[in-house]
């Protein structure tokens, strides 16, 4: 397969710029090592500043990907490899993970999960809620093929007996393609510091304690309990605090930079936390506010308004008092001192934002920086360039930044590889190059 | 419509490629179990979480992940809110 540039990743940085490349009339293809594009905004509930539905922003550009001629998209695909060949282009080695199904007979039905006798942990919904062991991934999933996760399946044949198209192929492998192209560029996200990674915190194993992510998911109209309500027993909250500068800040994490986006996603789910449970108390437990983005501060002098209580204070342990409510042992950076305990029904943890893929374990030229992010050495001027020539990054690949700026960046990545592009392979007036 | 005979001999040879452990086989009875006794708890009367627990001597946490897996599936609904709890329902 040949085509102007390989994006490796699907997220919104990854889409925006092979949008933009397709609209210069460039050939892209998108690998996606999930089974579904969309990336980690898809799972959101709603972006800050303006409480847009985070769906609603994606899965236009999902679809325009999924439908553009000049766009060839692989899901469920790793890439193993990219080599520079001697005259300056790319050869990537990507593996295609087997689904159990054949792609095009499947109708997306559901048929299939519905009679799988399997329930395990959805992903999707960072464990909280259910799928079954041959599931489509998510309602606004594209495509809407499903998976069959082959370690939870009992291969009792109930999918390839309901399936009105004879679509399940148990026998199914990994195929390996290749892929022959002028430029690379790298949109591969990012993940969040472990949940499990503060023994003082619980060690991942309050019940009640929950990431930002999971946060995400308890306020999506799609969520895994329709609701906001409290995983240990499906309480509604009264109490609700947010912990900040929980994954990030923090040496003793390896984590010492601030993730830039922390304050504000605390911000919009207090508020609609507020929205949801109008007598609620919400807290947050700050170090420090951060609202730099346009009408950022707005949003935050409005959450205060709304009546989140704000508490400049660390919170030094958490721990699990009776009928599964936490006590906060926090110490105020103003006022006194002293350290005072105080009880929430839920605690949402902000965590940071680490790299999700390392390009180093690939062997070409493309370096990261000290915080493990791909190394950007022409920035602030050339942001999207990397170590190795030909080979661009953007979004949250390159360092933490929020959907606003991995958008503008991703943008600005397209045009940096369109200008590669236009000298290795200059477009023909009228026509492809 | 029972399986063809294609299909018999690709879940063999997946059997044997993937096999299926102990531990799953017990995993999905357990969550059988699990879902018997829920479903038995709310076939009546709508039940809320700490409630189910009560009945099915369950830990609460167990309870509310199984009772979303059945709703997500259509086999339960919560039907409305009574104090700090939802009520679900056989559905």
């Amino acid at each position: 397969m040949k085509a102007h540039t390989l994006v490796i990743g699907a997220g919104i940085a990854g889409l925006q710029a092979a949008l933009d490349l397709a609209e210069q009339g460039r050939q892209v293809v998108l690998v996606e090592k999930n089974p579904s594009i969309g990336g980690r905004m898809i799972s959101l509930s709603k972006v800050y500043p303006t409480l847009d539905c985070a769906s609603c922003i994606t899965t236009p550009r999902m679809a325009s990907v999924a439908h553009h001629p000049l766009i060839h998209t692989l899901t469920y695909t790793e890439v193993l490899g990219v080599a520079k060949n001697e005259d300056g282009t790319f050869r990537a080695h990507l593996r295609k993970k087997p689904r159990y199904i054949e792609e095009d007979k499947c109708i997306g039905c559901k048929r299939c999960e519905e009679v799988c006798p399997v329930y395990i942990r959805d992903d999707f919904e960072h464990q909280l809620g259910a799928k079954k062991a041959i599931s489509i991934p998510f309602t606004n999933a594209i495509p809407q093929f499903p998976v069959l996760e082959p370690q939870s399946c009992t291969w009792c044949g109930a999918c390839a007996n309901a399936c009105p198209v004879d679509c399940i192929d148990f026998t199914q492998e990994s195929r390996d393609l290749f892929v022959e192209v002028d430029a690379v560029l790298l949109a591969t996200g990012f993940q969040l510091t472990p949940i499990d990674a503060k023994a003082q915190y619980g060690g991942g194993k309050l019940r009640n304690v929950i990431s930002s992510l999971q946060g995400e998911r308890l306020l999506a109209p799609h969520g895994p309990y329709g609701r906001v309500l409290r995983p240990s027993d499906g309480k509604v909250p009264d109490s609700i605090a947010f912990v900040q500068c929980a994954g990030s800040r923090d040496a003793s994490l390896g984590v010492p930079y601030c993730s830039r986006v922390c304050c504000m996603y605390a911000i919009k789910q207090a508020m609609l936390l507020s929205g949801s449970l109008p007598t609620a108390d919400i807290t947050i437990y700050y170090m420090d506010i951060r609202a730099f983005g346009k009408g950022y501060e707005a949003f935050y002098q409005n959450a205060k308004a709304m009546g989140i209580n704000f508490v400049k204070a660390k919170v030094g342990r958490i721990r699990e008092i009776e009928d599964g409510n936490l006590a906060l042992r926090i110490e105020r950076q103003e006022g006194t001192a002293q350290p005072e305990e105080a009880q929430h029904d839920l605690v949402i943890l902000s965590l940071g934002l680490t790299p999700q893929w390392n390009p180093g374990q690939l062997a070409w030229e493309v370096k990261t920086a000290s915080d493990g992010f791909v190394a950007t050495p022409g920035a602030p001027l050339d942001p999207a360039a990397t170590t190795q020539d030909g080979v661009f990054a953007c979004g949250t690949a390159t360092g933490p930044k929020d959907i606003v700026d991995s958008i503008m960046e991703a943008g600005n990545a397209a045009t940096e590889v369109g200008k590669r592009l236009e000298i290795r392979a200059p477009m023909v007036p009228g026509g492809a190059s | 419509m029972s399986l063809s005979e294609s299909t018999k001999a690709k879940l063999k040879i997946a059997k044997e490629r993937h096999g299926v452990s102990p531990e799953l086989l017990a995993r999905v009875k357990e969550t059988n179990r699990i879902h018997r006794a829920i479903l038995e708890a709310v076939a009546t009367e709508a039940k809320s979480v700490p409630d189910i627990a009560a009945a099915t001597s369950l830990p609460s946490e167990v309870v509310f992940w199984n009772v979303n897996a059945l709703r997500k599936y259509n086999k339960l609904v919560d039907v409305k809110k009574s104090g700090d709890f939802w009520l679900y329902q056989k559905k």
